[in-house]
């Protein structure tokens, strides 16, 4: 079986083609639309690694339908089949707790959440009918990045809010990302060659868009920094993270806003965008700090930085002591300037940072990047959340053999 | 000395001389108002008016009491606007009726406004901040007292950690006099949740709300007076009494509390490399003894090591650290008229 897996970051779309021989899943073709509907200094691109040959494509790219289009005329192109289609939704609410196979009816329970994460879930769905426009009789599923944290006690995801409230809006902490917080926590239980159950992370799964840090005690997540929805936390490219809960009604009576353009300022128009002004990419933000001490790019990585050191704090904290911290994501496995400014003056919880090792830190790999006096370990590494998609889709379409049910 | 603390729609007044302390609340109808203040003005040789949000207007602590301050008084008015409003109405009373004494504005944000710009600044457009959506913090009086205090005792004393304990907590982390992070934000609601207070909640909640017919103002009143941990219990509580409770769903809300409270003196770490003394500020300090060892003890990874004070130890001030532990750890009852009674004389 041949499964194609799409996943959907803010500012990309990541496709992965799986062979599943009945044991093992081997990742046949992969590529990646990059800087989707970004405004930044360079133009948009797709990879393509397909059948040993790698080809990038420069090319206008607005939006996620433009990106899944490009994507699939392209496997069409080189003849690269493929049996089912899987998906990564931000954000099902109470409706979707677990994968599911793609139906009239999901689809449309789908539809109903898109506010619950304004910048992901509708990029998803575009996806979606892409690909049932171009192959309307592919079957598809959907996997949610909530599921990981279905862990969380009840002291960590219930808000201090008027019962009648939380049970008329379904106000709880869902928290993101699981599917990557997952993928870590087995790799690295594997790399230890120690049981998930034993570990005790502090994960920073910082991306080119969204951005979220989780404590996992235990091999479970206890607490993590996103929310209800995927906007409060760290810095994100356009999206503020933590703010006052009295700056929605004080904003909107202050300067004539409404919910709607005050939803818009907070998601896409604010975060390293909105301090720094000129790019919404870390990467553009580092260079301009590098080069010319620009104030307000300067200001921008000193607050993305600022909110990832107070977030690692805080799980310390919680954990009592932790035994590694993981970085992971684009930005936390290719950026060794910013994993060094989070470590920096951190030995107050036993985190020190090899300065040699985090440089050369090759971004594809598992990399451990402590010094000896370090008492927590340090690792960098690539996360792989398509693996997780494959393996969701190998759940809910078990081969011939094996549907008993 | 006479202090006018508003909070809310009330008005709490404390009168104290450095010894005897008698208080007592009214509510902010301009008829109490005159009546209260004409019942006192005898007590008084001078009057502090607390202002519980100054914007960027207010950077010092104590000012006195003058027309121009009077008009900034009203600019800031929108920060916090039950309270202020009610500080700028009062200070307009008390500059008529208490003109032969001198007076005070006494701001709870001044303290924080040096705070280093990655931590004083959202994520937000550049615009906002440049208008001073900002993080302004709270309890600064309070904060800077504890400061200055430690130093008398602990001169060496370089990073400290002060937790106010009481129905609106929080915590400020402070290096070598300087602010340079605090719980609180552009409001007393962020942060850790109070009595009455959601705390830090995820802000597309009150989006949701608002675009569910909400008005602006009925979502302050919701996340501010109608949230909180006495919302959760069923029944107004203090902390002190809060923390004491064993049993659902007190133990709940005491749980979430706690982990806030950790998370945040966690997060003051973060910003200092570690902490040489923590300072726990109690609205009753002997009920709040066993919570404060349970926060303490969570840290025992940086090394802490807490112990119980001796039977003769004084009851306002506990050291609660062994001798061996890196981090000090200070239990006291919190005096906001003495704080304040202190800060405004040594500000002559």
């Amino acid at each position: 079986m041949n499964i194609l897996v799409f996943n959907c970051g803010s500012s990309s779309l990541n496709y992965k083609v799986y062979y599943f021989d009945n044991t093992q899943i081997h990742l046949v073709n992969h590529g990646k639309a990059h800087r989707v509907g970004t405004k930044g200094n360079e133009p948009s691109f797709i990879e393509h690694h397909i059948k040993g040959s790698d080809e990038r494509i420069t090319t206008p790219i607005e939006n996620h339908q433009q990106a899944a289009q490009h994507i699939l005329d392209h496997l069409i192109r080189a003849n690269q089949p493929f049996d089912i289609i899987g998906h990564r939704f931000v954000h099902g609410g109470d409706r979707f707790q677990q994968s599911t196979i793609l139906t009239p009816q999901k689809l449309d329970a789908l539809k109903t959440c898109l506010p619950l994460a304004p910048i992901h879930n509708p990029n998803s769905l575009s996806v979606i009918e892409t690909c049932q426009n171009v192959f309307p009789k592919k079957p598809q599923y959907v996997t949610f990045d909530t599921s990981f944290h279905a862990s969380l006690p009840e002291s960590a995801y219930t808000y201090l809010l008027p019962f009648s409230i939380i049970k008329k809006y379904g106000f709880r902490k869902y928290g993101f990302h699981g599917l990557s917080y997952q993928y870590v926590t087995l790799e690295i239980a594997k790399h230890l060659n120690q049981p998930p159950e034993k570990l005790d992370l502090i994960v920073c799964h910082l991306g080119t868009g969204g951005a979220s840090i989780t404590a996992i005690q235990k091999g479970k997540s206890i607490d993590t920094s996103m929310g209800y929805s995927p906007l409060p936390g760290l810095v994100m490219s356009t999206r503020t993270g933590d703010l006052d809960p009295l700056l929605p009604p004080f904003l909107s009576s202050m300067f004539h806003l409404n919910p709607e353009q005050l939803t818009d300022i907070f998601n896409k128009k604010s975060g390293l965008l909105g301090i720094a002004g000129f790019s919404s990419d870390l990467r553009d933000i580092l260079k301009k700090v590098e080069e010319d001490k620009d104030q307000r790019a300067v200001l921008a990585w000193e607050i993305y930085v600022h909110r990832v050191r107070k977030y690692i704090g805080c799980y310390a904290a919680l954990l009592n002591g932790f035994g590694a911290l993981v970085f992971t994501d684009d930005i936390g496995a290719q950026n060794w300037q910013l994993r060094q400014s989070v470590c920096q003056n951190m030995t107050w919880c036993g985190i020190a940072l090899d300065i040699e090792k985090n440089k050369a830190a090759a971004s594809h790999q598992l990399n451990r990047l402590d010094a000896p006096e370090s008492s927590v370990k340090i690792f960098s590494m690539p996360t792989d959340e398509e693996k997780m998609i494959a393996l969701e889709g190998i759940k809910l379409f078990p081969p011939l053999g094996d549907r008993s049910c | 000395m006479l202090i006018f603390e508003p909070c809310n729609d009330r008005v709490r007044w404390m009168t104290y001389d450095g010894y005897q302390l008698n208080s007592g609340e009214f509510n902010t109808s301009f008829n109490e108002v005159m009546r209260i203040a004409t019942k006192l003005i005898s007590q008084a040789t001078c009057v502090s008016y607390i202002l519980q949000n100054g914007g960027s207007l207010f950077n010092q602590p104590v000012v006195p009491l003058t027309p121009e301050h009077l008009e900034n008084l009203e600019k800031v008015v929108p920060y916090h606007y039950d309270a202020n409003n009610t500080t700028y109405r009062l200070a307009c009373t008390g500059l008529d009726l208490f003109a032969h004494i001198p007076q005070y504005i006494c701001c709870n944000t001044a303290f924080f406004y040096g705070l280093p710009p990655y931590a004083k600044y959202y994520a937000l457009p550049y615009e906002l901040t440049q208008k001073g959506i900002n993080r302004f913090g709270g309890d600064g009086l309070y904060h800077q007292w504890t400061w200055e205090i430690v130093q008398e005792k602990h001169p060496g004393c370089q990073r400290l950690i002060s937790i106010n304990l009481h129905e609106n907590p929080n915590v400020a982390a402070i290096a070598n006099g300087n602010p340079v992070e605090t719980s609180l934000g552009f409001s007393c609601l962020e942060g850790i949740p109070s009595a009455t207070g959601c705390g830090s909640i995820d802000p597309t909640i009150p989006l949701e709300l608002m675009r569910a017919d909400m008005s602006a103002t009925s979502v302050e009143y919701l996340l501010a007076r109608q949230s909180g941990w006495n919302n959760l219990v069923g029944t107004p509580m203090s902390l002190a009494e809060l923390l004491q409770s064993p049993s659902h769903p007190q133990k709940l809300a005491r749980e979430i509390i706690l982990n806030n409270l950790i998370k945040a003196i966690g997060a003051c770490m973060a910003a200092m490399n570690g902490a040489d003394i923590l300072v726990f500020n109690c609205v009753g300090l002997s009920e709040m003894l066993p919570s404060i060892r349970e926060i303490c003890n969570q840290f025992s990874f940086t090394g802490i090591k807490t112990t119980l004070p001796n039977d003769n130890a004084s009851k306002t001030n506990l050291e609660l650290n062994a001798p061996d532990s890196p981090i000090k750890i200070i239990a006291s009852e919190y005096r906001l008229a003495h704080a304040i009674f202190n800060m405004c004389y040594s500000s002559e």
